[in-house]
């Protein structure tokens, strides 16, 4: 089964993700602050992360930059969201590493659609 | 004889504002016979707005002038042309389908009488422009159209038709704008011809450059005030542009609001965001799958929860815009605090058990005797509201304790009201700006905490209004307590005057 880890310190929309992705039939691991995913990724290598990139601790941006700067997750899709809704800011996250990026309040087939694509990237190109 | 009497022109403590915006604070300057004297400045430090004051055009808010030692008020520029004062202004334009003759002849008027009736005196006119026109070294003429001329011509008759009338004191604002080289030597060379005759010239410029090859003496101007006067050629070049561009503490504020107003809709866009997320979210899992009614139930409460994240917000930005019209609606009535204090703590505590703040313990603690004071309690629950969202907030993920007390100030008669945390604290630098509206500490504990920058300043725009202060007192790493105090008068029960 594949695992999906979820880092976003707004609980609500963390339930959001675990609620629906659990439904969809994936394995989610919730983190609500940088740090403690960080601690996490040292021992386990999810398929896909969903990064909120406004976090406590240490921020979703600086997580970013952390892990494609690690060879062992360069491979893991980062599925970046933000309630920054300037292109600059998209621009930024994907250069950062991002696989792609979703604005707040983004709707839920959206996110879906992405997660599926980005578990399956072999099928898409 | 007193220095003022020997000067051609002397403004003193010169005030000057328009619509609010004050463009001259305070200036004295004085101009001496046979003196270039330059004004330094950037546009807008209130060079023009000095120079149409001292030839009428404006009138000044408060400030004295003397001309020749003599007290005036220079009610239009008539009088000061006939005072002898004579201006180049640059945005005054000449009339382009008339001559460069008849242009002259709207500032100097020189006049004959042919059977008793006053008609211009051509002749006159013609000798002094022409004289005006050789003083600059410049071929024009006056029987030209003006629309046919350069512009570097038309400042040329700018600069003539200040000249004919001879003056005693000449005002030029930024006259080299439209000229090339060879005119502005010209132009320089007729300006020192003009001192050694005894005219006094005031030359506003924003041109370093030109002030060591014509001015006498130089006058920094930067916000409508003087900087200082020194002798031009001991002037170092340096030091005046650093006057010039040094911000001073009053530009750096207007760019710290700035900066702040744009936060401050990036923070609002945030704080928008996400409780839409979190509705859209919710509401569009309802409807994706048949969900047992558990996790259907979770949905609506989730979308109601955003609800309310969405209609505080509105909330607060309807306050803050209230308190900025001088308008929040107060409502007094008698109030007990503890109990007032123990509602919110109680929800407060609800509300950290379904957030990601469970390690917190709040403690309440208030004398029994504590006095019931007239206040509007839907307000001081807001405030205290408030003080506990950032206190909760503020103490991050760790575990904390969080302690809201009272306390009775009987030698002010003001009963006070703590809310003090273990959190992050606030670093002394931030302490007196916390409660500006916008404001918001920025630290590397701090990213991803959520605000608007508005609870602290609606408080304090609340308490305000009360007649009571709020304040606050904190150690980073160690907590922050934030209080404020009300007045309150002895109870109406107990001293047993109804009203």
């Amino acid at each position: 089964m594949s695992t999906i880890l979820v880092v976003e310190d707004e609980h609500q929309l963390a339930r959001l993700a675990e609620l629906n992705l659990t439904a969809e039939g994936y394995q989610v691991v919730i983190y609500h602050e940088g740090r403690a995913a960080w601690t996490y990724l040292q021992d386990h290598r999810p398929d896909l992360i969903i990064l909120d990139l406004m976090l406590p601790t240490v921020s979703g941006w600086d997580l970013l930059v952390y892990l494609r700067r690690e060879e062992r997750l360069l491979d893991v899709p980062v599925l970046a969201l933000s309630a920054l809704a300037r292109p600059e800011e998209k621009g930024r996250a994907l250069a950062a590493g991002a696989a792609a990026y979703l604005v707040k309040p983004f709707s839920l087939r959206q996110l879906l659609d992405l997660v599926r694509q980005l578990m399956a990237p072999a099928h898409e190109t | 004889m007193s220095d003022t009497e020997r000067l051609a022109l002397h403004a003193i403590d010169i005030y000057k504002s328009y619509a609010g915006i004050t463009a001259l604070r305070g200036v004295t300057l004085a101009l001496r016979p046979g003196e270039v004297h330059a004004l330094l400045g950037v546009g807008g430090s209130g060079k023009s707005t000095l120079l149409k004051i001292l030839c009428g055009v404006e009138s000044p808010d408060s400030g004295q002038l003397y001309v020749n030692g003599r007290p005036v008020t220079l009610i239009n520029a008539r009088i000061a042309t006939q005072l002898g004062i004579r201006a180049v202004h640059q945005e005054v334009r000449l009339l382009p389908f008339m001559t460069v003759a008849e242009n002259i002849l709207l500032d100097y008027a020189p006049q004959k009488r042919f059977l008793g009736l006053p008609l211009p005196d051509w002749l006159r006119l013609d000798a002094a422009a022409q004289e005006a026109l050789d003083l600059l070294e410049v071929q024009i003429s006056l029987k030209e159209k003006v629309k046919n001329l350069s512009l570097a011509q038309q400042q040329i008759v700018k600069i003539v038709k200040a000249l004919c009338a001879r003056p005693r004191v000449l005002l030029l604002d930024e006259p080299t704008e439209a000229l090339t080289e060879i005119n502005v030597s010209r132009l320089f060379r007729a300006i020192r011809t003009l001192v050694r005759r005894g005219t006094a010239v005031l030359y506003a410029s924003s041109h370093l450059n030109d002030i060591p090859r014509v001015a006498d003496r130089v006058s920094v101007i930067k916000e409508g005030k003087l900087l200082g006067t020194m002798p031009a050629d001991e002037a170092d070049l340096r030091a005046m542009v650093e006057m010039l561009v040094a911000e001073t503490s009053q530009v750096m504020a207007l760019r710290e609001a700035d900066r702040l107003r744009r936060e401050f809709v990036s923070l609002v866009s945030h704080e928008l965001r996400t409780p839409l997320a979190i509705i859209r979210g919710y509401a569009e899992t309802i409807m994706s799958r048949p969900w047992n009614d558990e996790i259907r139930q979770e949905c609506l409460e989730n979308i109601s929860s955003g609800c309310d994240r969405l209609t505080d917000l509105v909330d607060n930005l309807l306050d803050i815009s209230s308190l900025e019209k001088g308008a929040l609606p107060i409502e007094k009535e008698s109030v007990w605090l503890p109990d007032l204090a123990r509602r919110v703590v109680a929800a407060a505590k609800n509300q950290a058990k379904h957030q990601k703040h469970q390690n917190i313990t709040i403690v309440l603690h208030f004398p029994p005797d504590f006095p019931v004071i007239q206040s509007d309690p839907k307000r001081i629950e807001q405030v205290i509201r408030n003080l506990l969202d950032n206190a909760i907030k503020y103490s991050l993920l760790q575990e904390g304790i969080i302690t809201v007390s009272g306390s009775i100030d009987a030698e002010n008669k003001m009963a006070v009201v703590t809310v003090e945390d273990q959190g992050v604290g606030i670093p002394p630098e931030h302490l007196d700006r916390v409660f500006e509206r916008f404001y918001r500490v920025t630290s590397p504990e701090t990213v991803g905490i959520e605000g608007s920058g508005l609870g602290l300043a609606i408080c304090k725009g609340i308490i305000d209004r009360h007649g009571g202060q709020i304040w606050v007192k904190s150690r980073p790493g160690q907590g922050s307590a934030f209080s404020f105090s009300l007045p309150f008068e002895l109870n109406p029960m107990e001293v047993g005057s109804p009203e």
